[in-house]
């Protein structure tokens, strides 16, 4: 067998086991990362010895999931959102990595470690793991809750602080560093001073190639109208970054964070976010069964009771440090202490961390074997302490219910609700331009690349994609949405849409474009109630002037065609309720009865004209006349109260 | 006080209709905070109409059936320029009809109690014999008045909170208070 064979093999283990117990611990309502873990379990050397000796390979190769994910991450942080986070990122950043590592540090030095590898041991330690956590708030959708905004900042920190932490291990070890890749990094090859600011050099040189180099090419690819060319540039991107990274002898992860926050403005960033997305899903979640695959149960077993302890240790150590930063941060009981719950692992980048030590020495294989246990067995507690988070202290310290009440009167002023707009096209940008005047920003998608081009030179935040695949949708964020504006020429393609919201259930209202009655019909009968017909309200303006020309008083004739609308769109709603077969035979009558009804009108008016003429007294009988015709319950208002 | 409760419970069950017209909502004249009297839904069914017929189209039909299905109503609104709001004025145009006087012709305002509340960011010694405008502050709403009274609706005194702009929010606490006391108690 050769060495791909077994590495495909290998891989293919872990997509089965994946496949076939994720759905199954789903079911238990838990989430979907203990599945992977206990999926590696299974499959690994402790119980089916199902993965051969490529696991760290294809741990190794699935790392790549978490560097699309924080690429995943950058595209929905815009550089701004970056910047006015930039005191919470370093604020609690610094506190939790300073906090964390003087107190294990402190503790592991009682115990009789050596000051070195205690040290060491616990900046591995104080990583927490962007991969499950991300998933998790991701998967919970508190990406935007203050707890999520802190573990997000807290991760981006320690992301951040891996880099200087690698430069710095080789001083602890007392010895050289046998350099051997590190050579290759182009950051050596700068001057000293220099290589401390290679972070910034780092982003400056993204954020010039992104403006300068990738936008333009995407822009270029999306002429062609292929999507599948434009995923293949998407991927083309993340990993030419990360490697670019590597290159430079930055954290590939922390370059694709970058590389996604420098695109988080482009148009583009709806198509990259949906065609990287599945991808990043796959390797995250071998990345994850892996990790199962990876704990070695015998070195457990060797030392339970120093894994075991350390495990607490981390555990305790970590969340009373990050119970503590919340507090200080005046984050909420409930929210402080699901950010200390979701953080309180040690990640992936311990791995990392601890290979690197190993390499120089600091620990020696045993000591590294036990460490990647703990660090296994620490991520393994984080579903289940997120569990006991949801069964038993969420619910009993629910905020107290702040009781809503339902007199809408009061609601004032415009609240910015999320807003989706599908289609910028004439009718779609007149819908965007009345609302841009009012300063509501909505998320708007167009598939003409030409267009969208355009638009953004005329200072609209128009994104490139089809709307009509969900992922799009998903990842322009139709979850959070509340408000979807269909405005593609296409009725199919609205209704498309329509139907894709509805299987999934989300509220949201939908404001749709109907081309014409037909159109109109089809959309209500879907329960849409805000469907806009184009050629309707143009076609009575035109009646209108048209009346006007005939000698019809301006006021008059708006008023018909005012009247004539609300008939209309009532016995649409009508029609479309009945369902009638016969179609033909209901339109007919449908028009029939809105002549009568705007005649019946007319006719009133006629008559009052006639009230004013005669005096009072004369014309009682003519007033029982109209009070007694048989009138359909239209809204005649033309009575004229002269005093 | 056994008798008092007793006549709250009857009002209470017979619905009353507030009719609201204000041009100018998001301007702060205290507005905002006056409306939230009629918070009780069940003694209350609250017609913003500058909210309905944002395209000044009444469907007067429409408008004269829900009429009937109140026993009390209560005009809410803010001068503007000295008179009643513009769509205030179409509505009572197109909605009331002079025949109702007759009497072989249902009236839904016959004998029904109306209320009105009006808010002017004037000041109260700007009306009268020596103020600013030498007028009377009642009489602007005189034309208002009448018709409401030859439709024979039984019209109570107006209820006026002056200097709108500048109300304390204790102050708006006491007119709230006063006037629920009023549609409460008559």
């Amino acid at each position: 067998m050769t060495h791909e064979n077994s590495f495909s093999l290998t891989a293919l283990t872990f997509l089965g086991a994946a496949i076939i117990i994720v759905p199954l611990v789903k079911k238990f309502g838990l989430s979907s990362i203990i599945g992977y873990i206990l999926g590696g379990i299974i499959i690994g050397p402790f119980c089916l010895k199902l993965t051969g000796t490529q696991t760290e390979g294809v741990m190794e190769a699935t790392e790549f999931g978490v560097i699309m994910l924080l690429f995943l991450v950058g595209l929905e942080m815009e550089p701004k959102k970056f910047w006015t986070m930039r005191k919470q990122i370093f604020g609690l950043g610094v506190a939790q990595m300073g906090l964390t590592v003087l107190i294990l540090t402190s503790i592991l030095i009682l115990f009789d470690w050596e000051r070195n590898i205690a040290f060491a041991a616990s900046l591995c330690f104080a990583m927490s793991s962007t991969a499950i956590v991300l998933q998790t708030l991701t998967e919970r959708q508190v990406m935007n809750t203050t707890a999520g905004e802190a573990s997000f900042s807290t991760l981006l920190f320690q992301d951040i602080a891996v880099i200087p932490i690698l430069a710095f291990l080789p001083i602890i070890a007392h010895q050289e560093v046998v350099n051997d890749t590190e050579s290759e990094f182009i950051i050596q090859m700068l001057p000293e001073w220099m290589q401390s600011f290679s972070v910034i050099i780092g982003g400056g040189i993204l954020f010039a190639l992104g403006h300068f180099v990738f936008i333009p090419f995407l822009r270029y690819v999306s002429t062609s109208g292929m999507s599948e060319l434009l995923t293949a540039s998407s991927l083309f991107l993340v990993i030419g970054v990360s490697e670019l990274m590597v290159a430079v002898g930055l954290s590939p992860a922390l370059g694709a964070f970058i590389a996604g926050m420098m695109l988080a403005n482009s148009e583009f960033r709806n198509e990259l976010e949906s065609n990287i997305e599945p991808m990043k899903g796959i390797l995250l979640a071998v990345f994850f069964v892996s990790v199962g695959a990876m704990i070695n149960f015998n070195i457990i077993f060797d030392d339970y009771i120093l894994i075991f302890s350390l495990v607490g240790l981390v555990l305790v150590v970590k969340f009373g440090v990050l119970c503590l930063i919340g507090k200080i941060y005046k984050i909420d009981f409930a929210q402080n202490l699901f950010y200390a719950f979701t953080l309180s692992q040690i990640g992936e980048f311990a791995f990392v961390l601890l290979g690197f030590s190993r390499k120089i020495s600091i620990f020696n294989n045993q000591l590294y074997a036990q460490f990647m246990a703990v660090t296994t067995i620490t991520m393994l507690t984080t579903p289940i302490l997120l569990i006991i988070y949801d069964k038993f202290i969420s619910p009993s310290i629910k905020p107290k219910n702040t009781r809503e009440s339902d007199f809408d009167i009061q609601k004032m002023g415009l609240q910015q609700k999320k807003t989706i707009i599908v289609g910028f096209g004439f009718f779609g940008s007149t819908v965007g331009r009345l609302l841009k005047a009012n300063k509501i920003s909505a998320t708007i998608l167009d598939h003409d690349a030409e267009r969208v081009k355009i638009l953004r030179d005329y200072g609209f935040k128009v994104y490139y994609g089809d709307a009509t695949r969900w992922s799009i949708l998903e990842s322009s964020g139709i979850h959070e949405a509340e408000i979807l504006v269909l405005c593609l020429d296409n009725p199919e393609e609205n209704m498309r849409i329509i139907e894709l919201v509805k299987k999934k259930k989300l509220n949201l209202k939908i404001f749709v474009r109907a081309r014409n009655r037909l159109d109109a019909e089809l959309f209500f009968k879907n329960g849409i109630d805000n469907f806009y017909r184009e050629t309707m309200g143009t076609a009575v303006n035109m009646a209108v002037d048209v009346l006007h020309e005939m000698g019809m008083r301006k006021y008059t004739a708006r008023r018909m065609g005012k009247r004539f609308e609300l008939i209309d769109a009532a016995s649409l709603k009508k029609m479309a309720e009945e369902n009638n077969l016969d179609a033909g035979f209901t339109m007919k009558e449908t028009i029939q009865r809105e002549q009568l009804l705007l005649s019946e009108d007319s006719r009133n008016f006629e008559s009052y004209q006639l009230i004013e003429e005669n005096q009072e007294d004369e014309n009682e009988s003519l007033d029982d006349e109209i009070t007694n015709s048989n009138k359909p319950s239209n809204e005649d208002n033309s009575q004229l109260n002269l005093f | 006080m056994k008798f008092v409760t007793l006549r709250k419970a009857e009002f209470i069950l017979a619905k009353t209709l507030v009719i609201f017209a204000h041009p100018f909502f998001e301007f702060p004249d205290s507005n905002q905070e006056l409306i939230s009297m009629y918070e009780d839904k069940e003694q209350f069914d609250f017609m913003d109409l500058y909210e309905f017929y944002p395209n000044f189209h009444i469907p007067a039909f429409k408008e004269r059936k829900r009429l009937a299905k109140y026993d009390t109503f209560i005009f809410h609104f803010p001068l503007i320029w000295f008179d009643i709001p513009p769509l205030l004025r179409l509505w009572l145009d197109e909605v009331m009809d002079a025949r109702w006087t007759k009497k072989e012709i249902d009236n839904p305002l016959e004998g029904k109690r109306v209320f009105i509340f009006v808010t002017t960011i004037s000041k109260r010694r700007s009306f009268g014999q020596y103020g600013k405008y030498k007028i009377e502050f009642e009489s602007l709403l005189t034309s208002f008045s009448l018709l409401l009274k030859v439709l024979e609706a039984k019209v109570y005194p107006i209820y006026t909170v002056f200097d709108s702009e500048h109300q304390t929010k204790e102050n708006i606490e006491i007119h709230k208070q006063n006037f629920l006391g009023i549609i409460n108690q008559t």
